[in-house]
């Protein structure tokens, strides 16, 4: 472009155009198009003071045009003109980002810059002359919206919008438009300064922005699960979605506008609870918490809830959101588990303080049971011994004056004493038993069996009793008592034997199904199996005590030492055919 | 000089059976019957019932455990503690045969632990060997504890 063209006698009743004064007014559009452009943008520095330099120049330049000129201007030639106007053309021409040019009063195109070549595609000869109109898409012609703005223009001065344009090559381009009106001195309309931008990419942008927002809206509103909503920094609700409306039961023209305090149960309110959390969030950017919120019916439910803080990017507070979920069946789950656990825990600490007493009782019951039987041990033999005693001191001092028969009663009430003697003796021994500490050690049971043996032959020497003894037995157990387990067992064949001229007695051990499994057999006079359950059971006999003598404990003794052992006995027998004892003992 | 036995026992069969048997068998000695704990520690203080009995200490007490008003056991202690019966010949006669009676008795200071049998044929051979033992055999021997 050149400033020729404005000067052109191709553009009617511009001959009497004050140049200057033209120029002036283009200059500070341009210059307020600038500034307003300032204000909205945010630069970086060193652009910010390139364009406050260029403002400033623009408006140095208008301000050079508008001095009083000394010199006539007929007398003014090309080589005279003031150098703000040369520097105006320079800077005009030179602008690319901008489309600067003039009307005249009708819309005719004056002037063209290299911006508006970039911009709209025209070359200055091509479109020099043409009514502006030119650059609007077809829908704003019918209209008449060319015009609409020019009048508007010269009526208020200035005319800005943004809107589509179209380039020479029929492509629409999104433009912001200043276009301002240039009077003379005399207020007399001389033309139009139009300045536009390409603002297509930040349309697109906007439009982009717009289409994420739109989605976002979208997404957040479909939100079911969730009440997601914003507050402004007051607190007062801004957006209201569906899992909002789902959860707390207000509709969104309800909601919205109102402070989030309705949530809040009224003692929460009350204390001032809401705000306090916006003060947290707003601190620390977030505010999470879980407890009881209110819905549009009055009912509570068990909310968690997390409030985010949303800032500008220089930090002023914009507002917040705020995700509220609710986990009342959650909490209910929660409570309850809780509650079965504490109900466990009672019912554990019931049972246990049962256990206990249960304990304290046999503890008691066992101190019972023994002064019993210090009292049996030492108390009931007092009386027996003066029953045997005092029958023995009738026998002898009335020896002469007694038959035979008063003697024989006698004799039965000192054996009966003895007998109740001997029982109590037994007794207590099995009750011992039971309460005896176990001290576990590797027992070798040959030996054991060995020993009883040989005592028992010495006790009867005229016996003649074939005994059979493993090799190498051992058990893990508790020396003692497993002694007195064989003594009772092996006493038992050694007695039962008695009869027999042929007597033999076994002690041997086998593996069986992975248990070591002893066993005492004797071909002794046996007992029938049917009484077998009496067996076990103290002073329960199966023979008569004139056929063999006993208490009938022993079998009872040895089941209680198995036992305690943490192993079986069981046995195998018949009458006149002998018996086997079996039993096994608990792996350590 | 005739010996002494002083009985503490609370059961008066007992009582007749024991001196039966030892004067019935051989054990030629005065035996003074009391009944506990308690009349025993008089007869030896010469106080209550036993003021005015002819002073001097037995050759032996022969004492039961289970007794009225103060046990065995504790007698038993308290003569021991008593410089005055500190080495008197003590046997602790008795139906019980709990160790732990076994086991405080000796460990009180008695000189020996015997059980009374039920059968009088086997009370008589204890009471015999008893009363020979430590009245004639056994000169009074230093205690076993003090």
């Amino acid at each position: 472009m050149s400033t020729t063209h404005a000067a052109s006698p191709a553009v009617p009743g511009v001959e009497a155009l004050d140049h200057a004064t033209m120029c002036a007014a283009m200059l500070r559009a341009v210059a307020q198009t600038w500034r307003d452009q300032l204000r909205s943008t945010r630069l970086d520095r060193a652009a910010t003071e390139y364009a406050q330099q260029l403002v400033a120049a623009l408006d140095d330049a208008a301000a050079r045009l508008d001095e009083p000129r000394g010199l006539p201007a007929t007398a003014q030639d090309q080589a005279t003109q003031p150098p703000g106007d040369d520097r105006y053309k320079l800077l005009v021409e030179s602008v690319k980002d901008y489309a600067i040019f003039m009307l005249d009063p009708q819309g005719q195109v004056l002037t063209w810059n290299a911006g508006a070549q970039r911009l709209k595609g025209y070359n200055a000869n091509e479109i020099i002359g043409r009514h502006f109109s030119a650059f609007y898409p077809p829908d704003d012609l019918a209209t008449g919206k060319p015009a609409r703005e020019l009048l508007i223009a010269s009526q208020t001065g200035r005319y800005e919008e943004e809107g589509w344009r179209i380039r020479k090559d029929g492509t629409r381009f999104w433009a912001n438009v200043v276009i301002t009106a240039l009077r003379d001195a005399l207020g007399v309309l001389v033309g139009f300064g139009k300045v536009t931008r390409d603002l297509t990419e930040r349309k697109h942008a906007e439009e982009e922005l717009r289409l994420s927002e739109e989605r976002f809206r979208l997404m957040v509103g479909s939100v079911t699960d969730y009440a997601i909503l914003f507050l402004d920094a007051q607190g007062r609700i801004a957006s209201w979605n569906a899992g909002a409306q789902r959860i707390k039961g207000w509709r969104p023209e309800e909601a919205i506008g109102q402070h989030f305090r309705m949530f809040y149960t009224e003692e929460a309110v009350a204390s001032g609870h809401p705000e306090r959390e916006l003060e947290v969030a707003a601190r620390d950017g977030r505010y999470e918490e879980e407890g009881w919120r209110v819905r549009k019916d009055g009912s509570r439910f068990w909310a968690n809830v997390v409030i985010t803080t949303m800032r500008a990017p220089h930090g002023a507070l914009l507002g917040f959101v705020k995700v509220t979920r609710d986990i009342t069946e959650r909490r209910e789950a929660q409570l309850a588990l809780e509650h079965a656990a504490a109900d466990l825990e009672k019912r554990v600490n019931d049972r246990t303080q049962e256990l206990e007493d249960v304990n304290r009782k046999l503890e008691a019951t066992n101190h019972e049971l023994e002064s019993f039987g210090y009292s049996v041990s030492h108390d009931l033999r007092a009386p027996l011994r003066a029953l045997d005693g005092f029958s023995k001191l009738v026998l002898m001092s009335a020896a002469d004056k007694l038959d035979d028969t008063e003697r024989d009663h006698l004799a039965r009430v000192r054996a009966a004493a003895q007998r109740m003697s001997q029982l109590i003796d037994d007794m207590l021994s099995l009750s011992q038993l039971s309460r005896a500490t176990m001290k576990p050690t590797e027992v070798d049971l040959t030996a054991i069996a060995r020993e009883i043996v040989a005592d028992l032959r010495r006790s009867s020497p005229e016996r003649h009793v074939d005994v059979t003894i493993q090799e190498g037995m051992s058990a893990h157990g508790d020396h003692r008592l497993l002694r007195i387990a064989l003594e009772n067992l092996l006493g038992n064949a050694w007695k039962f034997t008695r009869k027999r001229p042929d007597a033999t007695v076994e002690v041997g051990a086998v593996e069986r199904d992975g248990r070591r499994v002893w066993h005492v057999r004797d071909n002794g006079a046996g007992f029938d199996p049917t009484y077998a359950s009496k067996l076990f059971i103290p002073f329960q006999r199966l023979h008569s005590t004139s056929d063999f003598e006993g208490t009938g404990v022993g079998l009872a003794t040895v089941q209680r030492i198995v036992r305690r052992h943490g192993g079986d006995i069981w046995f195998d027998s018949a009458p006149d055919r002998g018996a086997t004892f079996f039993f096994t003992l608990a792996t350590p | 000089m005739r010996r002494k036995i002083l009985l503490v026992e609370d059961n008066r069969d007992d009582a007749e059976l024991t001196v039966s048997t030892m004067k019935a068998h051989g054990v030629d000695a005065d035996i003074e019957v009391v009944e506990d704990g308690i009349d025993a520690l008089e007869y030896f203080s010469r106080s209550g019932r036993h003021a005015n009995r002819s002073p001097g200490l037995p050759d032996l007490a022969i004492i039961d455990l289970n007794l009225p008003r103060m046990n065995g056991i504790e007698l038993l202690q308290k003569l021991r503690a008593d410089p005055q019966t500190r080495r008197l010949p003590i046997v602790i006669l008795t139906s019980s045969i709990q160790q732990q009676d076994v086991a405080r008795s000796y460990d009180s200071g008695a000189n020996s632990y015997v059980r009374k049998p039920v059968d009088y044929d086997e009370f008589v051979r204890v009471a015999r060997r008893l009363g020979e033992y430590w009245l004639f055999t056994n000169h009074p021997a230093p205690p076993s504890a003090t």
